[in-house]
């Protein structure tokens, strides 16, 4: 349905261009207004991000607060900057060469671009599952143990018991058990991509980021990889980006709409798809564009 | 559907069938086409293979021989010697009442020819020779020289032989009248010498110089000596050893005796040199194969062995044994030798055979056809004929095809005892600057040439070119990235004959005089940059100026300081360490000579020939690492270093494999810079100071003087089918290892 209206969506979204200036961003206020809602602890903290691409501007002043052991989605239409922000959380975006940055990410209260921070111990807290699953080629057991090795774990009975854990909390333990040092790439598209969720919580992360994880699988695989998701909140910070709002729907608490690079909407799941303050936010969720 | 629209409809449809039609053809078309072209190269690559086997085979094939004729003289008597000329046309045969010619071609023998200067004698015994200067030992104690003549006189095309004996002057040796029995003799350009048994342990030598005086006439001097030898049992055969003016005799008790006739006063000029371990065994042949240094004894148990006579380590000349063949089943009294190989016959009564004395083999075997006795034989000048005569007055004519006795597997691939040498060994030498000179066709120091220069140049290549390539994949700036990699690609550009041109005249005079700073090159470059990335991690304002991606800015000048260091440390170390000399150094402490074209230069510049090749393949089967799999890495808080050395150096190994496989290849093949930096000495030495000669280089080396046909011409196209083996193998075992691992490293 979405797909189908995609291209009156365009002409929608160069309507709102125009009308975007007029008003397009959480304020501060309402931020301060997040905190004192009760989200829990914050676990993220954005203030007035920007981020360009070389001299084009991917962000524009986000600011939003993300609660800790909780799934928050960001929503919208294909480059609205959602992967980009996402990206952010983990500096993944270092490694595009013309890539920059204002403002400031705190996650867990330390600054990500604090001189002092090493984006190695960064990247070991701000875990993340990339949209096409991709195990290493190596053995399903050297996938998972890959994460605490590189950070120094030597010891051969402690990597076992982390690889079983992480097969487990993935449900992934049953079917691959017997075949730990098989290679990875024998496994199924949905097998892969939980065994790539395993290898991320592997190194024990604060928070997990999720780039679109179910895009490439089937129906059945993406149930899976949902319901592990909501499971997985208990003991991680879940960040995820969809293209599916059904998905949103189902398994996030909080839900941010993104538009051109704008936070247009942040809020309660519920309230993003029941009664949404925006009329953009209302146009794409209920399939007016995008 | 609508009847108003149908023929439109049809119209539409029959266009897209005939565009399909017509696409599909083209499509077959293409298949066809791209399948004939793969299959005319594959066709191509084994008819080129095809000819290289059909070019060398040639020498593996075995002896054929086929009995030309059979002639039955009638003669009673039995035969002391039997002979022919050079064209196998006319043989004779000796016996106790003359030498008697008979034609070998049409079977019968020829008008008499009476030697009226036996006067009333018998012939007793012979010593032959192939080249048909024979002495006749006569029943009244004489000895009578005759040389067995063989005219060739041309009538328009045709050509007769005509034999003619020219008889010398008799000498009466035994002077007791008793009939010579023992003896020989050897013919030189003053004269020649006999030796003849007078009794069980006594030899009368008589040299004969000849003069030729300036009016045509000769002159002769005679001179006589009587040699007394140490025997237990009997002198049983005699032979002289004109290469060192001896005279050796075996004996009824085993032994073999030498009298030095050069200096036959002082101690130990006559005494027993061998043997004498069997006095079971009688000796009962014994002469040299051409060349007069390898002696073949044959025994009274069959047995044949050649012996040679050597200084080894204590510096005492001594008869050492080479070869053994397969002893006959009688005892071993007929021996005949090539003029022109060192090819022998042997023969007892029922057997006789060819044997090679330099590689050892025994080449044809051949029984009695009619179960008879062998009493004398003859191998053909050319060594392409055997006549053979037995007790029942016939001759039997064999025709022997065998152009390349020389060459066996064993002679090609094995250690060889040759002449004058200490010991069994691998060589090569194709030409040499005597006459009696022997080629040695050993492959093995080529194929050890070759795999030396591989390696060396694969040491200098591989480590720079993947390293090199890995820096540049994973670290480099993107920009100079794109600059670097067309310069290194444009390397392999590079015709290698200036390559080697390079090698030979610049840098093997430079490294021969900075050898000492050349070896230590990579190890002061190392210690500078190493020194320089501690620097690094101290110092945060260095740190913070030089920016990842960017360090070959201060690596490039690093390197070229570390090696201008290191040459001058070089100099240093040398005049102060290694005598100021660095040739003599290594010379006195390790040994080593010190050759200016060496497998050091050869690496380096081979190695330069290699490095864009394995650069090239390196760096794209490294940047070719899907960039998921560099990020999830990432992602998971490993370094760029852990990720390069644990995700992307795995996956990528198939590909670094076949890099270095295919720059292995290049250099097993590469010929221009072999032949040009290395001496092309066929040496077998691993020392990086000496040269030697690859495969590829003797091919070119040795063509011009290999003339079409010939032994020398079908060994090259046995070291081209060598390299096209070598590479063909190291490109399968490549082609393996890399499916393998692409299995285990396969990327979604």
């Amino acid at each position: 349905m979405a797909i189908i209206k995609l291209r009156s969506g365009n002409q929608d979204m160069e309507n709102y261009k125009v009308e975007k200036k007029v008003e397009n961003r959480v304020p501060s206020n309402e931020m301060a207004h997040l905190k004192l809602k009760g989200l829990g602890n914050p676990m993220v903290e954005i203030e007035n991000l920007n981020f360009f691409y070389g001299e084009k501007k991917a962000l524009n002043n986000i600011n939003m607060i993300i609660p800790k052991h909780q799934v928050t989605a960001f929503i919208g239409p294909s480059g609205c900057g959602k992967s980009t922000l996402l990206r952010c959380l983990n500096r993944m975006n270092d490694l595009v060469e013309s890539a920059r940055m204002e403002g400031a990410i705190r996650i867990g209260g330390r600054d990500l671009h604090q001189e002092s921070e090493n984006v190695s111990v960064l990247r070991k807290r701000v875990g993340m599952v990339f949209q096409k699953f991709n195990p290493f080629p190596k053995t399903i057991f050297e996938n998972v143990a890959y994460g605490p090795k590189i950070h120094g774990l030597k010891n051969k009975a402690k990597l076992e018991e982390i690889v079983e854990n992480s097969l487990k909390s993935v449900a992934l333990w049953d079917e691959v058990k017997d075949r730990l040092n098989e290679s990875a790439l024998a496994l199924s598209g949905g097998q892969q991509q939980r065994l790539c969720i395993a290898r991320a919580i592997a190194v024990e992360p604060e928070v997990l980021l999720m780039d679109e994880p179910c895009s490439a699988l089937d129906p059945l695989s993406t149930g899976k990889i949902e319901e592990l998701v909501v499971g997985l909140k208990e003991n991680y910070t879940i960040v995820i980006v969809t293209h599916n709002m059904q998905q949103a729907a189902r398994i996030a608490d909080f839900t941010g709409f993104m538009l051109l690079g704008d936070l247009v909407e942040f809020g309660p799941t519920d309230r993003m798809f029941t009664k949404p303050n925006k009329k953009e936010t209302e146009d794409y969720i209920t399939g007016r564009f995008g | 559907m609508e009847s108003g629209s149908a023929p439109d409809t049809a119209d539409r449809s029959m266009h897209s069938i005939k565009g399909l039609k017509k696409r599909l053809w083209v499509d077959r078309l293409a298949t066809n086409f791209v399948t004939l072209g793969g299959g005319v190269i594959i066709l191509a690559i084994l008819a080129i293979l095809f000819v290289i086997v059909w070019e060398f085979a040639p020498l593996f094939k075995s002896p054929k021989v086929v009995l030309e004729g059979t002639l039955d003289t009638g003669a009673t008597r039995y035969p002391l010697a039997v002979g022919m000329d050079e064209y196998r046309e006319v043989a004779y045969r000796v016996d106790g009442a003359g030498i008697q010619f008979f034609s070998l071609k049409t079977l019968k023998p020829l008008p008499a020819t009476p030697l009226p200067e036996l006067f009333k004698a018998g012939i007793t015994s012979v010593s032959p020779s192939e080249d048909g200067f024979i002495i006749l030992g006569l029943s009244d104690g004489r000895v009578l020289p005759v040389q067995v003549k063989f005219e060739n006189i041309f009538s328009g095309d045709t050509r007769t032989v005509q034999p003619k004996l020219i008889p010398g002057k008799a000498v009466l040796i035994r002077e007791d009248g008793k009939p010579v029995e023992t003896l020989t003799h050897f013919k030189s350009e003053e004269g020649y010498s006999i030796a003849v048994k007078t009794n069980g342990h006594e030899v009368a030598v008589i040299q004969v110089e000849e003069r030729r005086n300036m009016m045509g006439g000769v002159t002769q001097n005679t001179s006589k000596d009587i040699i007394s030898f140490p025997v237990k049992g009997e002198i049983s055969v005699l032979v002289f050893h004109t290469v060192e003016n001896a005279l050796m005799a075996g004996t009824t008790s085993g032994q073999i005796l030498r009298a030095d006739l050069e200096d036959r006063d002082s101690p130990g000029a006559i005494r027993n040199i061998g043997k004498t371990d069997r006095p079971e065994v009688s000796v009962t042949s014994m002469d040299f194969v051409l060349g007069d240094y390898t002696l073949v004894v044959g025994d009274s148990k069959g047995g044949v062995s050649t012996l040679q006579w050597l200084k080894l380590k204590d510096g005492k000349p001594r008869l050492h044994q080479i070869n053994n063949f397969e002893p006959h089943t009688e005892p071993t009294t007929l021996f005949s030798k090539s003029l022109r190989t060192k090819a022998f016959l042997s023969g007892a009564e029922n057997e006789i055979r060819v044997h090679y004395s330099t590689h050892g083999e025994t080449q044809i075997t051949l029984p009695h056809p009619e179960g008879q006795k062998f009493k004398a034989v003859s191998l053909s000048r050319k060594g392409d004929g055997i006549l053979a005569a037995d007790a029942h007055g016939k001759i039997y004519h064999w025709t022997m095809n065998n152009p390349y006795p020389q060459i066996t597997l064993k002679s090609v691939f094995g250690k060889i005892w040759y002449e004058g040498y200490k010991e069994p060994e691998y060589v090569w030498q194709s030409t040499g600057g005597t006459d009696e000179f022997e080629s040695k066709f050993s492959l093995v120091p080529l194929i050890f040439g070759t795999l030396k220069g591989t390696f060396y140049a694969m040491l200098f290549a591989i480590p720079i070119a993947i390293l090199g390539a890995f820096y540049t994949s994973q670290f480099m700036d993107h920009r100079l990235k794109g600059i670097i990699k067309p310069t290194i690609e444009l390397m392999a550009a590079l015709p290698s004959v200036i390559l080697g041109f390079f090698a030979a005249l610049l840098i093997a005079p430079e490294v021969e005089r900075f050898l000492p700073g050349v070896i230590m090159t990579p190890f002061v470059i190392a210690g500078v940059v190493l020194l320089a990335a501690l620097f690094y991690e101290i110092s945060d304002e260095f740190k913070a100026r030089v920016k990842t991606g960017r360090e070959i800015w201060v690596l490039v000048p690093l390197t070229l300081f570390g090696g201008a260091l290191s040459f001058y440390a070089g100099t240093l170390v040398e005049s102060s360490f290694l005598m100021g000399d660095h040739r003599t150094w290594l010379n006195e402490v390790f040994s080593v000579t010190y050759d200016q074209r060496n497998a050091l230069v050869v690496g380096l510049a081979m190695g330069f020939a290699v490095i864009p090749i394995i650069f090239t393949i390196t760096e794209d089967s490294l940047s070719n690492v899907p960039e998921h799999l560099k990020a999830s890495s990432l992602a998971l808080g490993a370094t760029p270093w852990q990720t390069a050395l644990q995700v992307i150096l795995p996956t990528a190994s198939p590909g670094i494999f076949s890099a270095i496989m295919i720059g292995f290849g290049r250099a097993v093949g590469e010929t221009m810079i072999v032949l040009m930096a290395t001496g092309n000495t066929p040496v077998m030495e691993w020392s990086m100071f000496n040269g030697f000669r690859a495969l590829s280089a003797n091919i070119a080396v040795e063509l011009p003087e290999a003339p079409e046909g010939g032994t020398l011409f079908r060994l090259l196209f046995l070291a081209a089918f060598l390299l096209f083996v070598m590479t063909f193998i190291v490109n399968t075992l490549a082609e393996l290892v890399r499916l393998r691992l692409r299995k285990r490293y396969r990327v979604l």
